[in-house]
């Protein structure tokens, strides 16, 4: 399909004509500088202009915290579903930046890998229809573009807005992206040749504005060689509290634990919850035995699988999209920036 | 609910439990409703529910060419273990899998095995020990070396008293700390491996067991001549999911519940934070 625009006046309009078929998410201001992404409704104005939401998209496929099945009477267990797989509607999340569209798409392939497929997560993103918002200038800790991912994209969206004042041009890549315009027709109109100037002159222009750093190729040589003394592990190590900030906010961590919740007489809910490789417990055995009980070794690890060549050869990139979150949220400095940042400086 | 899911367990009914050692015991299930119960590897592994409490993953004890039942051979030592020790006859518990890779037993073929266990190390290396009986003429000669705290703590008491009885293998048991009724030797397993004479290109080695026993068996059997890619174990780890999403039993770049648990040792020293 040839590029469309849409009137930033009539996107509610839009919304609301996909929101027959898919739940409708998008970008909301919650107070403070703090945008979330919420369900879509008329009255709530969509934000344009945000640089990123607190926590990721993730958590929309991939739930903090969601049940896998009940449990009644367990010494003799009586099991029934959890959530119902398409009882809800599928997802149409408009907004989404392309740092967290990159994650996404590197959840579907770690949840569609090594031989098993979680089919819950991985019918969630499949279903959803994706609508990027490319990036207009970066915020103060944005490095996608180090990370090959942003600040606007070539693929991996159903359709790609971008902001070009008081218009959208929509970039459509796929047949649901196409429905979803065809079902809101008489909202769009072909670009113009001027609107694909205005297009193209922005692109370059926030290609531009994006600071370009080198310490992401250094990092991952370093760490996938073990090329970092222990010393400098353990050094940094002291700063790490131990929160699991930047696991949560992180477009693609995906680790989890199960517990059994008690939900009632005799009854349990098995969960999945998030879980953080940097707590203490991540690793610890039944017998007490931790073979990453010292945070130096927890913190390499986290550097580990998301940086070594010895995981992007299974993931085909890297592990990080340069979203900025966990500079934001690491309270030690020990995010992916600064850090990989230390061990250019500091390593060489 | 999608009969796919990867985390939903089959259920499973307690049909016998046998007392092991004070605190171990094996659990035959009743696996009726398991499509795979003759359809796993030796060296594979399942997930175990105990409902309330949790899951915590189990190798497959018995060879898949014997019983009825799916056994496993359960120490008590967390909360899983302490709750499923309360568990009898008629009780319900969940399984999943079949999950890992499997001990290398096509390469076994036309060799000689050594197998060195240690404790609890034993119900993993039975499972093959059994499969290797059951087709003994496929492989050479067969060696057991067996070590265990004191004679109580010995796993398998019937088993391991038909194994010495057998043409079909050599066994030799050893234990750290003897008693009044025990005849046979006192050590270290180690010192069963030292001096012994094995034809080292010939031979492919198994061991299990606690870690510490672990580093001196392997030292041992490279000491002896065997290649350290004939050297093979199994890595535990902690482990939830079993199925390479958790991310609990990473290490290096490997998911020991997929890409493991079993590796030779050639392997293990590859791994970059190598056990």
């Amino acid at each position: 399909m040839r590029p469309m625009t849409i009137l930033e006046s009539v996107l509610p309009s839009f919304l609301a004509a996909l929101a027959g078929d898919y739940r409708v998410v998008a970008p909301q201001r919650v107070g403070g500088a703090d945008v979330v992404y919420a369900d879509w409704t008329d009255d709530v104005p969509v934000d344009l202009d945000f640089v990123n939401t607190v926590v990721p998209p993730k958590m929309l496929f991939f739930p903090a915290r969601e049940t896998l099945f009940h449990i009644e009477d367990p010494r003799h267990a009586t099991l029934s579903a959890g959530q119902e797989a398409g009882a809800t509607k599928p997802l149409a999340i408009f907004g989404l930046r392309s740092c967290d569209a990159t994650g996404l798409a590197f959840l579907e392939k770690f949840f569609a890998g090594r031989g098993f497929e979680d089919d819950t997560i991985l019918a969630r993103i499949r279903s959803a229809l994706t609508m990027t918002l490319a990036c207009r200038e970066p915020g103060a800790d944005c490095f996608c573009v180090c990370c090959e991912a942003g600040p606007w994209l070539t693929a991996g969206f159903d359709i790609q807005f971008s902001d070009l004042g008081d218009r959208l041009l929509a970039d459509v890549r796929t047949e649901k992206g196409e429905a979803a315009i065809a079902a809101a027709s008489s909202l769009f109109t072909l670009a113009t040749p001027e609107d694909l100037d205005a297009w193209s002159r922005q692109l370059t222009k926030v290609d531009a504005t994006f600071e370009r750093r080198s310490f992401m190729a250094a990092g991952t040589r370093r760490i996938s060689l073990g090329r970092i003394p222990q010393e400098k592990w353990e050094h940094w190590a002291e700063d790490c509290r131990g929160c699991g900030g930047c696991c949560f906010v992180c477009p693609t961590c995906s680790c989890f634990t199960v517990t059994d919740r008690p939900s009632g007489d005799d009854a349990f809910d098995r969960e999945r919850q998030w879980d953080a490789c940097l707590y203490e417990g991540f690793t610890r055995e039944a017998s007490g035995h931790n073979p990453r009980a010292a945070k130096a070794e927890r913190l390499k690890r986290r550097f580990f699988h998301k940086m070594s060549y010895q995981y992007i050869d299974v993931m085909g990139r890297h592990g990080c999209v340069g979203c900025g979150r966990c500079v934001a949220t690491c309270m030690g400095g020990l995010d992916i920036s600064t850090l990989l940042t230390r061990i250019h400086d500091e390593c060489p | 609910m999608s009969a796919r899911s990867l985390y939903l367990p089959h259920l499973a009914e307690i049909a016998r439990v046998e007392e092991e050692t004070p605190d171990t015991r094996t659990y035959f299930l009743e696996a009726n409703g398991v499509e795979w119960r003759r359809a796993y590897h030796p060296g594979q592994f399942v997930e175990l529910s105990v409902f309330g409490v949790g899951e915590a993953p189990f190798c497959l004890a018995q060879s898949p060419t014997r019983s009825d039942f799916i056994e496993l051979t359960v120490r008590r030592t967390g909360a899983v273990t302490n709750r499923l020790h309360t568990y009898r006859a008629g009780d319900v518990v969940g399984l999943r899998g079949p999950f890992g890779n499997a001990f290398p037993f096509e390469r076994a073929r036309g060799r000689n095995l050594l197998f060195v266990g240690g404790g609890i190390g034993l119900p993993p290396l039975r499972s093959l020990i059994n499969y290797v009986l059951d087709h003994r003429t496929d492989y050479r000669d067969v060696t057991v070396l067996y070590g265990a705290r004191t004679p109580a703590d010995r796993v398998y008491k019937n088993e391991l008293a038909e194994w010495s009885r057998s043409p079909a293998l050599t066994l030799v048991e050893t234990v750290d700390r003897g008693d009044d009724t025990w005849t046979g030797h006192v050590g270290v397993v180690t010192r069963l491996l030292k001096g012994m004479t094995v034809d080292a290109a010939a031979t492919l080695a198994f061991t299990c067991g606690p870690p510490v026993m672990l580093t001196f068996v392997v030292a041992e059997l490279i000491a002896l001549g065997i290649a350290p890619s004939n050297v093979v174990t199994t890595l535990e780890r902690y482990m939830k999911c079993g199925v390479g999403k958790c991310g609990h039993c990473c290490v290096g770049h490997h998911y020991i519940c997929v890409d493991g648990p079993v590796y030779n040792y050639d392997q293990i020293r590859r791994l970059p934070e190598a056990p």
